[in-house]
């Protein structure tokens, strides 16, 4: 069984929500997991949630949801997911005023997210990405000022014909250049984030954007 | 009234009409380029004040020296400066036509073992793509590399450092004649006109026309007491960047340094451990008597006698007939927090206060 759900997994959509803490109302359905657990962040009493688009676990609702107007709920923790109407004695207007900043900050924050994105377009230094680790470990395997290199830089050096001294500088040169720019991205999207979501007003809004896109990008212009 | 040696613009765009002039260039240019007239005549709203040192030189009637020349002399002094004070060269590398000349000045320069051990790399990935066959049959054989993005961090003077800037200045003027590189009929070489610049400036994005004058009537009277000749459109742009963008290059660096490193920011971090490579009187006064060495008639000609240089050395012909200029530089400043000035006192400041700096008896007032 875990085998054909790892299989559908990775074939199926996902879906994010926020999700009222209180009366499991779904508050918004997100564009990304990021801006869904920001925005919960940014929200008190809420909780972001992810659901795989798979008919055994959603039984098929999400596709027939109206998801900016409908009010619906969670009626249970686990899965398969079943949902029904939210009581019209608990729709409140706090739940409305929620349900409006979760949709204007979202738009924000999902901005921030893409912009953030397209910076790390140069940090793509790696064949795999996930090989960074195991590079990092060679390298601090080895020891340049003794001339002495781990296995793994020794072959890198091999097969490009260089010396293992050449092959440890590239490499350490790429692994800091992908550090350094994930780095850079990973704190503006925090600076940044975490303003957004304390934010409710859309001229507040636009003026945060502004400062970001120059401090992300147009003070870099020469 | 404080003194700016370098800025962001956009900080300082208050609602006074002068203000609004000066400010008018903002729409072709992005705000952390700003401008300053070397020859001290033509005054700003706000008090950008010249770097010492970097004034505009006389050009003496008895000047020879090739670009050649210039290049090997100034990589002579740079690998002096390394073995006098026992510093190892950091050097800038983009992959561009800039910092590959560079390259090749030291290379020519210094003896094989003194590269490897005296000279570091500094690049990404991005630098290697720039100027494949550089990297992979020279620099990788025979230098030290390390990551470029760590640059800002090393403005500690434990090591000079030296880039590739300023031969766009003594060269030409990529901002600008740049944007009009698609037009392949466009000729950069006949005569300048108002009107001629006016429609560039208007084509370029700027609008409103009583601005626009302003500008040119401010480079014009620039060009009116420069000390070379400024006929063409390629050279009123050439004379626009040389002249008034030079201190924004300068600068721009130790601008962005890292804030770990801004405690050993001062006249002299900037005069003996930060070398922009083109930047000596000689690399000016070559520029200012040597039009005809800058770009023939169409753009991928640009700064052709420098891709000359580095086809003698490494022989690669495709790089020489097809490598058009294109800007790196920014990439490293990309996601990094700029300040807003920084002052005569070469201070950082974040927060502008404008009435500080304003000059009521600018050019635009």
């Amino acid at each position: 069984m875990s085998k054909r759900w790892l299989v559908n997994i990775t074939m199926h959509k996902i879906v994010y929500v926020v999700v009222d803490t209180d009366n499991k109302f779904i508050l918004f359905f997100a564009p990304s997991r990021l801006t869904a657990f920001m925005l919960a962040r940014g929200m008190l009493n809420s909780h972001a949630m992810e659901f795989v688009m798979h008919p055994d676990w959603l039984s098929g609702w999400v596709e027939n949801v109206d998801r900016e107007n409908d009010m619906i709920h969670l009626k249970n923790a686990g899965y398969p997911v079943r949902i029904s109407p939210l009581p019209d004695c608990q729709i409140r207007d706090e739940i409305m005023e929620k349900r409006r900043l979760l949709a204007m900050r979202s738009r924000y924050l999902y901005d921030l997210e893409l912009l953030c994105q397209v910076q790390l377009t140069r940090a793509a230094n790696f064949f795999d990405e996930s090989m960074v680790s195991f590079v990092q470990e060679q390298l601090n395997l080895s020891d340049p000022d003794n001339d002495n290199y781990a296995p793994g830089i020794q072959e890198y050096a091999y097969i490009n014909e260089i010396t293992p001294e050449a092959a440890y500088q590239e490499l350490s040169m790429r692994l800091q250049s992908t550090g350094m720019i994930k780095l850079r991205v990973q704190a503006f999207y925090d600076k940044y984030s975490r303003v957004l979501t304390t934010l409710s007003d859309e001229k507040e809004f636009e003026k945060t954007m502004t400062t970001m896109k120059y401090e992300l990008y147009m003070n870099s212009y020469v | 009234m404080d003194g700016i040696y370098i800025s962001l613009a956009h900080q300082f765009n208050v609602p006074k009409p002068d203000v609004q002039a000066w400010f008018e260039i903002y729409k072709i240019f992005q705000p952390p380029v700003f401008f300053v007239d070397r020859a001290g005549k033509h005054l700003m709203p706000f008090n950008h004040v010249i770097y010492p040192g970097q004034e505009l030189p006389d050009v003496p009637a008895n000047f020879t020296k090739t670009y050649e020349q210039c290049c090997d002399e100034r990589a002579a002094f740079l690998i002096q400066q390394s073995r006098d004070r026992n510093l190892p060269i950091y050097v800038m590398y983009s992959g561009g036509i800039d910092s590959t000349m560079v390259m090749v000045s030291l290379m020519k320069n210094m003896t094989e073992h003194e590269l490897r051990n005296n000279v570091v790399v500094l690049l990404t990935q991005d630098s290697i793509n720039e100027n494949p066959n550089f990297y992979y049959n020279h620099i990788r054989k025979k230098c030290r590399i390390a990551s470029s993005e760590q640059t800002m961090s090393l403005f500690d003077k434990r090591q000079i450092i030296v880039d590739g800037e300023f031969n766009d200045q003594i060269m030409g003027a990529n901002t600008i004649v740049g944007m009009l590189r698609h037009n392949h009929d466009y000729d950069f070489n006949q005569p300048y006109t108002r009107k001629e610049v006016v429609r560039i400036f208007q084509h370029l994005g700027m609008t409103n026309l009583d601005h626009i004058n302003r500008w040119v009537d401010m480079v014009d009277s620039s060009i009116n007491m420069a000390p070379c000749e400024v006929k063409t459109i390629f050279q009123f742009f050439w004379w626009f960047n040389f002249n008034f963008k030079w201190q924004s290059v300068h600068l721009r660096q130790v601008f962005r340094a890292d804030p770990s490193v801004h405690e050993f920011v001062d006249h002299d971090l900037i005069d003996n451990y930060l070398y922009h490579f083109f930047n000596t009187p000689d690399f000016q006064i070559w520029s200012m008597t040597s039009n005809d060495m800058k770009i023939r008639n169409i753009w991928n000609t640009y700064k052709f006698h420098a891709k000359e240089l580095i086809y003698a050395y490494n022989g690669d012909a495709d790089y020489r007939d097809h490598k058009l200029k294109c800007g790196s530089l920014f990439r490293l400043f990309l996601s990094k927090r700029t300040p807003a000035v920084l002052d005569t006192d070469l201070k950082y400041i974040y927060n502008v206060n404008q009435p500080l700096y304003y000059n009521p008896n600018n050019f635009f007032a």
